[in-house]
Parts: structure tokens; C-alpha cells; sequence
């Protein structure tokens, strides 16, 4: 590629509260190519396409289009630069037609200034035919549309809006072996036309096969540009996307486990993308740490939820000590002393404008407060020895929980459950968006709850994360589970290759 | 065409069903509610809630709401009437009305975008901001005494009153808006999900603010409507029953206060269902007071039945 | 001195100390009448219906709510007792009276907690439409006149004047404190300010929301009855249409006070301060001879300021 760079994004840098989510990040786009952007959860691979499309505005860097600086600072303007992105929650409406929804925004305009609703029919099904998906009827109402088919919909809808750069962020996620064919043809007839394609995925197979570079993110900095030659392979890319530092930053003391706390038994659930996951059979023990890998999308998240009466089971049964629960919201698994960390800590573990001595006290006040009252010197004393138990400076207690870093965040979410005397705790990506000291001392925690007598569940992306923490090993794919499998029986390579390809 | 009417009967067999089973009430519980007389009467009624409601299903559209249209309505009205005690050429004071209520609309829609502020706060302000304005520039009096030809331009002489024709060209137009045309669109995607109709590069802010000065605007043509009816400018108009009316008669008619719907045709029958009812109560002879009751339980069934369908 | 500099940049109760201050001077310079003791208790007597409703309304708005029937609240509340006590043998018991008010109070509140957690209706609907219904059943019950015959003993309790202090400032205060403890030092106000601040965490913790809800809108209607109590005795009538727009003074003051509109943020003694602040405004505008049109102006302009004045600082 000796060309010029079409885009040129150089020492782009954005910070959300304390958390560096980008740290001085080049990236260059050449016409013609598709590019991969790779990297672990949280390396900042969303956050530099919604910057480039003008989603999210960033604090330093510049952006050059055709050697020319610009300034992208809405959708519209990344649009006008040919800029658009396909995200992967594919945001679309859900109350509009196929057809509107794939020229919104786009509407083809009769001589009246009327929206010229035969030709947005007309043009959609040629288009999704070309995409493959002819079946897909553009009058539907997309409500009523299948998941997959609403992927093929956000990308047509791309395709309408035109322009140069073509950004798919897990475009293949939810489609089937066949579609995802018909998505690289399409690929591949948008890159000879000149177009740019970044694709963004976390399926090594699919990058290895369509794209012609990779840019790997790690921790919001760059950490390898490669070009797709015979030199690659998934090794190369995983050792890249990991770093240098494997399972050694998570200390564990292994230990007899204790009696068993939580049995599921055949459960089955609905995932985010509609696919129902059957058959879920697994045991929490006292002292012991469950850890739950598998792929981001495949119904980690939703599962735990299940487990804490968040979302609706379809189907199974739990039992807590021999006896059969129902577990149907939050309230009952609180009351069973099941408590629950969250993925999405700013949006559902925490309350941010609370300090954090609060945030960690909600679910324990019954413990001190009487009549109703709070007892404030016994909420300091409890706030603090946990806060020493856990390595946390006591003025950080003071501290409205928002503008605390991700890990000292974490810990907040953490003693909340500590302090309300859980036995089972439910971690879903526990060291998602918290630097690399704080994830070893997360892990370090876990095993501390782990020896104290809870029951531990890690659901987690990362494969090096459950090696290190886990006594016990299931693998959760789209097919469904597999496992139990001792922290000894699998390592990095079996895992990721449970993980890629399904249940063996 | 038969497609057509079969598919609104369809989407509206629930209201339309309420709306006959009301009929069919009231012209049992009295001899007089089915004659001619009071169904004009009705539908005179429904002239000026149906053009608050139409400039509701715009707000509503969007996820906004609009708790000022009835305050609205009573400002541009005084000030069109004190317009036209200052001799000013009638059409030329209903222009600078239709300007006001756009004004105050699209104020109202900057302040919520700019801000980022709760639009039931901002509207809520505003309705006490500009009711105010309109009891200092009357005196708190109601101005008496329209100009003859703009009485016959909004009132007509016949039987049915020229504003119910006004209503339903304006509710024609706004169907057609919302169906039709890429505005419309782009209306009811900022209520499906703001952040696609943003991607998508909509400039959903100006849409925003557009939707607020239309049901300002609308409130104008409303207080002409009322004028015209009354012969008078009254500063508390639209204070009582009106303003809850118009968000209740979209509501009633399959809009959602999640926004995302733009439903005229439901909003024509939330409308009438409402006018009924008064009517009907009226004609039984229960008091005023029971009518806000009704009103308020109105109210409290359109969010039953908004948060019924959202369970599905 | 830095201190005070850090407050009156930081604080949200830097604007209404100050804008207290500003009218206070300058209608002290305007009239010699302001700064009487007797326009001290007329002031203090305006405003504690108004301080009443806006403690209730401050930790529900707090916790992400808002009840718009206290206006409604106030007189179906006062009709309901001067219907009781009209009705009774004996001019009634002022006991039952005030137990019978507390009981409207918390029924009105229950049935707008039930459409907020059941139907998850938006608050400021479904209290406008309990506004409605209940200020109609107010109108209804009472014929739509105004009821004397309230018992002198429950007049004696909520109005009158302790020296030179009227009864129901006194009331008033002890609400203030009242709520500014429930706020800051009780559980169900440590829960308003959670679920203001983020429900779906406080719901995922597997916290009873719903049930907080329910009691937080009963408070408010509880103390908007007690409001409606202190009118009927100050009245020594109980009017159908009593309390008409009090619901948009309590929310003007609220905010005014620094209570943020989005919730999860509150104060007690803002609200205090901007009810002072309102009060002052008003008796200024009397005194300079504005007329009672304008009020509503004033009113709405206040909300309107402060709470654009909230967001910028929120950001």
C-alpha cells in the first residue's frame, strides 16, 4: 500500500471521567481496503469509530480526510465525508418499515417534495436482494423482523447513505454461516469499487479471511498494525490482542470446595439476539470460583441475569440447598442471597451521584440503621472495614461514585454486595474497563470471597481472566453450554478453540 | 383505497368501538343527545381539541410533550383581540397570533433541546409564563366583540360551524405531513429511537424544536376557532378541561407518550370520544364538576391504555 | 473568606441567599414598610402552606418523581374534614378530623404511587390526571360552595399565633426539619436519592423500587393534607377550589432551591430558602403595587430560570 491513506486518524485521545478510554491512537484507512480493527473488550475499538463518525467527540487528535484536516463533529458531518458506521446495536427504529428505516434520513423525494414511498419499496427489495435476503418484505414493520434480518436492513441502510467508508461493528454476530458469505461478497464488491471497509470483529476466522491489514487496539493504545500476508495467523493476532502478560497477574490459592449452594437444572433463556439457549445445567459451591467464558454477544450477560431474576427464564428450575426457588426479580434472588455485579457498572451498578460510602451501604441499611434511621457512625465503621479490606483509601468514601476510576468503581460494586452478607456473587465482566493493577487486585478480591465461604460466578469475555480465577470451567457458546471443566483439564488454546467452534 | 380503509379499521376497531358503545349510551340515557342539534354541537366542539390534539401528536411524535398549547391558546387569542380593538386589518393580527404561537413553540423547543431539560418542566413553565401574559394584557377580562367578517370567515352562519371545516383540513394536512412526507418521517424516528434518527445524520435537534412551534402555531389557529365561537378573547381559555383534552385525545388514539406514533385518524376519534362524553354528561344532566372528574379519569385511562399496549 | 468565595461558587444555595439578600435591600430601600415585624409575620404567614407542600414535594422530585395534585390535594383534603364535621352530632371530634385529613392525604397519594409503579405511567401525567379527578370530587362533594362549620379546637391547631409567631410558620419549620432528617438521615431518603440518582441500579440490587415509591408519594400526600388542614383553619372555611396552581409554587420553589428536576440531588433547606425567596417576591410586588396578574408571570418565569440556571450547572 503505497498509496495515500484515505483517512488518516492521528494521536486521537478521549477520556471518559478517569478512565483513558483512547491514549494517543493513529489509524490510517486506504480506498480500495478492508481493514480490521481488533482488540479485547474495552481496548477502544467503539469509541475511535463513533469518534471518526462523530458520535462521541474526542480531546486530542486530528483527523485528516484526503490529507485535508476536518473537523467531524456530528453524524451529518462524518456522513457528508462519506463517513458512516453500521453499529452493532444496529440502532434502528423499531416503530418504521424496513424500508423507511433503510432510507432514513435518505428519503427519495417525488417532484411534489412527498416521500415517494413505491420507490423506497422498489429500491429496498432490489437491494436486499442483492444482499441476499430477498425475502425480507420492506413494508414490514421492523418490529416484526427477525434479528439477522434486521442486520441485513442496517447494512442496506449504509449502503443508501453512500460515501467511502463503510464501518461494520460485529456485522456477522447474529447472521448464519450462508449470510455471512453474502455480507463478504458484498464486502468484496464495495472495496473494488474504490470503498473502504473496517471491519470490526472478534471472530479471527472472518478477519483472517476478509481483511487485507489489522489494527490491533490493547488498553486504548495501539498495539500492532499487520498486514493480512502469509506471516499471519489467529496466534499472532490473539498474542497482540493479550499482550505479553498472561494468567500470571491473577493469583489464586486453590481450595477444597465447600457445599453447594445454587443447582440450575435444564434452563433454558431468550439472548438480546433472540436466539433461545437450551439446557443449562450447572452447580454453585461454597468456596469455590465458577467461571463462565464464551464469546461477547453469545448470552453470557443474559444468563446471569437470569440467575438474578433480572430477565424472565423460559424454561428449567433452580434449587438453593436441595429445596426448588423461584427466582422471578431482583427482590426474591436478594432475599436468597444471591447478589449480582453488573457488566454495565455506570448504568446499573451504580448510582453515580451518591458518594461512595452510600453506594455501598444501599443494600445493608436494615444492618444500621434502627426505626428507619440511619445510624451514621456505624455506616462510616462499615464503609471503612471493607474499605481496608479491600485496599481502598478511606477519602475515597467521601467521594461521589462517578468520579471514582473503574476499579476503585468495581470495589464499590463489590462491598455493596459484601456488605449485604450475600452467599452467592455474580460477577459479569468483573474486570471490564478497569486498568491492569486493578485487575489483579479484583482478582485477588474474588479469591478472598472465594476462601471466606461464597459461592463465586464469573461470567467473562476473556479467556485468561476465567483461566486464572476459576476452579471450575463451563464455556458458553450459541449452541450451548459445555463443561464443567477443571481449572487443569483446559488451557488457553482448548478454550479458545471450545469457544470459536462451538461445542466439541 | 379499500386496503386502506380496511387497514384503519383495523388499527382503530378498539376506539371506534368505545366511540359507537358511548353513542349508543348516551342516546339511550337521553332523548336529546342523538338529534341533529347536538351532534353539530359535538363536532363544533371537537373543532378546536382536535386542532390542539393534531399539534400534539407532532410533540408526542417525537417523545416530547406540551403542557402550554391551552396557555397558548388564550395568549394569541387576547393579543389577536386587542390587535383587532387597535383597528389592525384582522388578517394581518391573526398572521402576527400565528407568528406568536410559533414563537413561543419554538422557545419552547430550544429551551428543552438546548438545555437538555425534561420538556413537561419547560412546557410547565411556560404554560404559567404565558398565562400570565395573557391576564397582564387583558386586565384579566375577557375582550368582547369580534370583527364581523372575521366572524364570518371562522364561524360561518350555517348550522356546523366553519371551524369544524378547518379542523379537518388542518388534521388532512398533518396526516399527510406525518405520512408522507420525509419531515414526517424523520418526526416519528427521533420518537422511535433518537439515536438512530442521529446516525442517520437527521438533524434532530431543528426537528425537535420544529415540532414545538408547530403545536404553537396550532394553538393560534385554535384560539381563532375559540374566538370566533365565543365572539370573545378570554385570558383563562383553554385553562380548564382543553389542554388535558389535547393530550389525551392522541393518547386515546393509539399515540404513545414514549413517542415513535403519529396517528391522526385516532387522534379524530380520541377527540370525539372526549367530546361525547362531555356532551353526553351534559345531557344527563350531571354537573360541570363531575365533567373534570370524568376529564381526569380520561386522562388516567389514556396512560392505562398507553401502558397496556407497550405490554402488548 | 475562601470558604465563603468556594460556597457561593459551588453551593446551590449561593442563588437564593443572594437573590434574598438583593430584594431584601432593595424593598427595605423601596419602603420603610418592608422591614416591619408585622410584614415579617405576613410574609411567614403567606408562605407556610407553599413550604408545607414543597418539603413533600422536594423528596419526591428527589427521587425522580413529581405529584401535581397538591394543589387538588389541599382542598378535597379540607372539604372531606369540613363535610366530617359538618355532619358530626356534636361539631365533631378535631381528632378524627385530622386523622380523617392525614387518611385523604395518604389515599391520594397511595392511588398516584399505584399509577406510577403499576401502569409505570410518567409521574406528571398521572397526577394530572388524579389533579383532575380530585379537584373534580373536591367541587362535587362540596356542592362547589365553600363549607364553614369547621370545629374551633381543630382550627385551634394548625393556625393562630404562638407571641407573635403564627401557629402555622411554627408547623411549617418543624416540617422543614422533619423532612430535611427523613432526607438526609432515613432510609426511605437515602432510597429517594438512590432511585432519583439511577432506579435500574437500585432495581438490579434487588431493592423493593416499587414499594419505595408508593411510600414516598403517600408522604407527599400526607403532607400536602396537612397543608390543606392549615388552610382550612386559617380560612375557618373549606373552599373547593382552594389550592389552585399551589402545585406549580411548590415545584417553583424546589427548584429554585437547587433540587435538580432529573432527580438523585435534593435540599431541604433550599427549598426553605426559595419559599422565603418567593415569598419576598411576592410581597415586594404588592408592595411596590404590581398587580395579582402578573404573579403567575413571575412564577413561571422563576421555574423557567431556575431550572435552565440547574442544568448549566449540572454540566
Amino acid at each position: 500500500m503505497n498509496k495515500d491513506p484515505f483517512i488518516r486518524m492521528c494521536g486521537i485521545s478521549k477520556r471518559f471521567g478517569g478512565i483513558k478510554a483512547l491514549n494517543n491512537v493513529d489509524l490510517e484507512i486506504y480506498p480500495g481496503e478492508v481493514l480490521g480493527l481488533m482488540g479485547e473488550n474495552g481496548a477502544g475499538k467503539s469509541t475511535l469509530m463513533r469518534v471518526l463518525c462523530g458520535i462521541q467527540d474526542h480531546d486530542e487528535g486530528s483527523i485528516r480526510v484526503s490529507g485535508k484536516e476536518v473537523h467531524i463533529t456530528s453524524p451529518q458531518s462524518a456522513q457528508e465525508l462519506g463517513i458512516g458506521m453500521i453499529p452493532q446495536e444496529l440502532l434502528l427504529v423499531e416503530s418504521m418499515s424496513a424500508g423507511e428505516n433503510i432510507f432514513l434520513g435518505y428519503e427519495p423525494l417525488r417532484k411534489s417534495g412527498l416521500v415517494d414511498k413505491k420507490e423506497i419499496y422498489s429500491r429496498s427489495s432490489e437491494l436486499l436482494g442483492t444482499l441476499g435476503c430477498s425475502e425480507i418484505n420492506p413494508d414490514m414493520e421492523l418490529s416484526l423482523v427477525s434479528k439477522a434480518d434486521q442486520q441485513m436492513i442496517a447494512i442496506a441502510r449504509r449502503m443508501i447513505q453512500g460515501g467511502k467508508i463503510f464501518i461494520m461493528d460485529e456485522p456477522t454476530s447474529s447472521l448464519t454461516e450462508q449470510e455471512t458469505r453474502k455480507l463478504f461478497s458484498v464486502i468484496r464488491s464495495l472495496c473494488s469499487e474504490g470503498k473502504s471497509v473496517i471491519f470490526i470483529s472478534h471472530r479471527l476466522e472472518e478477519v483472517l479471511e476478509i481483511c487485507d491489514r489489522v489494527v490491533i487496539l490493547r488498553d486504548g493504545e495501539n498495539a500492532a498494525v499487520l498486514s493480512n500476508d502469509e506471516n499471519m495467523s489467529k496466534q499472532l493476532l490473539i498474542t497482540h490482542m493479550i499482550g505479553s502478560e498472561l494468567a500470571e497477574e491473577y493469583p489464586h490459592e486453590a481450595g477444597a470446595a465447600g457445599e453447594e449452594l445454587l443447582k440450575i437444572d435444564s434452563l433454558s433463556f431468550v439472548t438480546a439476539q433472540g436466539e433461545t439457549i437450551k439446557n443449562i445445567n450447572l452447580t454453585v459451591n461454597a468456596r469455590e470460583v465458577l467461571g463462565i467464558a464464551g464469546l461477547v454477544g453469545v448470552g453470557k450477560s443474559e444468563l446471569a441475569q437470569t440467575m438474578t431474576g433480572i430477565r424472565k427464564k423460559k424454561s428449567g428450575t433452580f434449587f438453593m440447598d436441595g429445596v426448588e426457588v423461584n427466582i422471578n426479580s431482583p427482590v426474591r434472588a436478594s432475599q436468597l442471597g444471591i447478589g449480582y455485579v453488573t457488566e454495565d457498572r455506570r448504568g446499573e451498578g451504580l448510582v453515580l451521584g451518591l458518594k461512595s460510602l452510600f453506594n455501598m451501604t444501599l443494600r445493608a441499611l436494615n444492618r444500621i440503621s434502627s426505626w428507619g434511621f440511619i445510624n451514621g457512625r456505624k455506616e462510616e465503621s462499615l464503609g471503612l472495614d471493607y474499605a481496608k479490606k479491600l485496599n481502598m483509601k478511606s477519602e475515597y468514601l467521601e467521594i461521589d461514585a462517578g468520579n471514582l476510576s473503574g476499579g476503585n468503581q468495581q470495589k464499590v460494586v463489590v462491598i455493596k454486595q459484601m456488605a449485604s452478607d450475600s452467599k452467592i456473587i455474580i460477577f459479569d465482566e468483573p474486570t471490564k474497563g478497569v486498568d491492569v493493577g486493578a485487575k489483579a487486585e479484583i482478582a485477588r478480591l474474588i479469591n478472598q470471597l472465594s476462601s471466606e465461604g461464597k459461592g463465586i460466578c464469573i461470567f467473562s469475555s476473556e479467556p485468561r481472566e476465567v483461566l486464572g480465577i476459576s476452579d471450575k470451567i463451563y464455556v458458553l457458546t450459541h449452541k450451548g453450554m459445555s463443561g464443567p471443566y477443571r481449572r487443569d483439564e483446559i488451557d488457553y488454546t482448548s478454550l479458545m478453540e471450545i469457544e470459536f467452534g462451538g461445542v466439541e | 383505497m379499500v386496503k386502506l380503509i380496511k387497514r384503519t379499521l383495523n388499527r382503530y376497531s378498539g376506539v371506534l368501538i368505545t366511540l359507537v358503545l358511548i353513542n349508543l349510551f348516551f342516546s339511550l340515557a337521553s332523548k336529546y343527545y342523538l338529534t341533529m342539534y347536538n351532534v353539530l354541537n359535538i363536532l363544533d366542539h371537537s373543532a378546536i381539541s382536535l386542532v390542539l390534539s393534531v399539534g400534539m401528536v407532532f410533540v408526542l411524535a417525537t417523545g416530547g410533550i406540551d403542557l402550554s398549547v391551552g396557555s397558548s391558546l388564550a395568549f394569541t387569542g387576547i393579543v389577536a383581540a386587542l390587535l383587532f380593538k387597535a383597528e389592525i386589518f384582522w388578517p394581518i393580527a391573526l398572521l402576527i397570533a400565528i407568528v406568536l404561537g410559533f414563537g413561543v413553540g419554538t422557545l419552547n423547543g430550544f429551551i428543552i433541546t438546548k438545555y437538555k431539560l425534561q420538556p413537561f418542566i419547560v412546557t410547565l413553565a411556560m404554560l404559567s409564563i404565558i398565562r400570565g401574559l395573557a391576564l397582564v394584557f387583558s386586565g384579566g377580562n375577557p375582550i368582547i366583540g369580534m370583527p364581523k367578517s372575521f366572524l364570518k370567515v371562522f364561524a360561518g352562519s350555517s348550522l356546523l360551524g366553519n371551524g369544524v371545516w378547518f379542523a379537518v383540513v388542518i388534521a388532512v394536512i398533518a396526516a399527510f405531513i406525518l405520512e408522507k412526507s420525509s419531515f414526517g418521517a424523520h418526526v416519528r424516528a427521533i420518537g422511535g429511537s433518537e439515536e438512530a434518527a442521529f446516525i442517520c445524520g437527521i438533524k434532530t435537534r431543528k426537528i425537535k424544536i420544529m415540532v414545538y412551534g408547530i403545536a404553537g402555531t396550532l394553538a393560534a389557529v385554535a384560539s381563532f376557532l375559540f374566538m370566533a365561537g365565543m365572539d370573545a378573547a378570554e385570558p383563562i381559555a383553554g385553562l380548564t378541561t382543553e389542554w388535558l383534552e389535547a393530550i389525551a385525545a392522541p393518547i386515546i388514539g393509539g399515540n404513545s407518550l414514549d413517542g415513535g406514533k403519529a396517528f391522526i385518524v385516532g387522534t379524530v376519534i380520541g377527540v370525539l370520544i372526549l367530546s361525547c362524553i362531555k356532551s353526553g354528561l351534559n345531557m344527563i344532566g350531571v354537573g360541570q364538576h363531575f365533567q373534570q372528574i370524568a376529564i381526569g379519569a380520561v386522562i388516567i385511562g389514556a396512560v392505562l391504555i398507553d401502558s397496556l399496549r407497550k405490554r402488548g | 473568606m475562601i470558604r465563603t468565595r468556594q460556597f457561593f461558587r459551588t453551593s446551590t444555595l449561593s442563588g437564593p441567599v443572594v437573590a434574598i439578600l438583593f430584594f431584601s435591600v432593595l424593598l427595605s430601600i423601596y419602603s420603610p414598610h418592608f422591614l416591619h415585624t408585622a410584614n415579617f409575620i405576613n410574609i411567614s404567614n403567606q408562605i407556610s402552606i407553599n413550604i408545607i407542600l414543597a418539603v413533600g414535594m422536594t423528596i419526591l422530585i428527589t427521587s425522580g418523581g413529581i405529584d401535581l395534585s397538591v394543589g387538588a390535594n389541599v382542598a378535597f383534603t379540607g372539604v372531606l374534614i369540613a363535610l366530617y364535621f359538618r355532619g358530626a352530632e356534636t361539631g365533631g371530634n378535631p381528632f378524627v378530623g385530622v386523622l380523617i385529613g392525614l387518611g385523604s392525604g395518604a389515599f391520594i397519594g397511595l392511588v398516584n404511587g399505584l399509577l406510577v409503579t403499576l401502569l409505570k405511567a410518567p409521574p406528571f401525567i398521572a397526577t394530572l390526571g388524579t389533579m383532575s379527578v380530585f379537584r373534580g370530587l373536591a367541587l362535587v362533594l362540596s356542592g362547589g360552595r365553600p363549607l364553614m362549620g369547621i370545629n374551633e379546637t381543630f382550627i385551634g391547631y394548625f393556625s393562630g399565633f404562638v407571641g407573635s409567631v403564627p401557629l402555622q410558620f411554627i408547623i411549617a419549620l418543624v416540617i422543614v426539619a422533619s423532612g430535611f432528617i427523613i432526607l438526609n438521615h432515613t432510609r426511605i431518603g437515602r432510597y429517594a436519592k438512590a432511585v432519583g440518582g439511577n432506579e435500574r441500579a437500585v432495581r438490579v440490587s434487588g431493592l423493593p423500587v416499587n414499594r419505595f415509591k408508593l411510600i414516598l408519594y403517600m408522604l407527599t400526600g400526607c403532607l400536602a393534607a396537612i397543608g390543606g388542614m392549615v388552610l382550612t383553619s386559617m380560612m375557618a372555611v373549606a373552599e373547593p377550589i382552594a389550592g389552585n396552581l399551589y402545585e406549580l409554587d411548590a415545584v417553583a420553589v424546589v427548584v429554585m432551591g437547587g433540587t435538580l428536576m432529573q432527580g438523585g440531588k435534593g435540599s431541604i433547606v433550599g427549598t426553605l430558602l426559595g419559599a422565603i425567596l418567593l415569598g419576598i417576591v411576592r410581597n415586594g410586588l404588592n408592595i411596590v403595587g404590581v398587580p395579582a396578574n402578573y404573579q403567575q408571570l413571575f412564577v413561571g418565569l422563576i421555574i423557567m430560570v431556575s431550572v435552565i440556571a440547574s442544568s448549566r450547572r449540572d454540566q
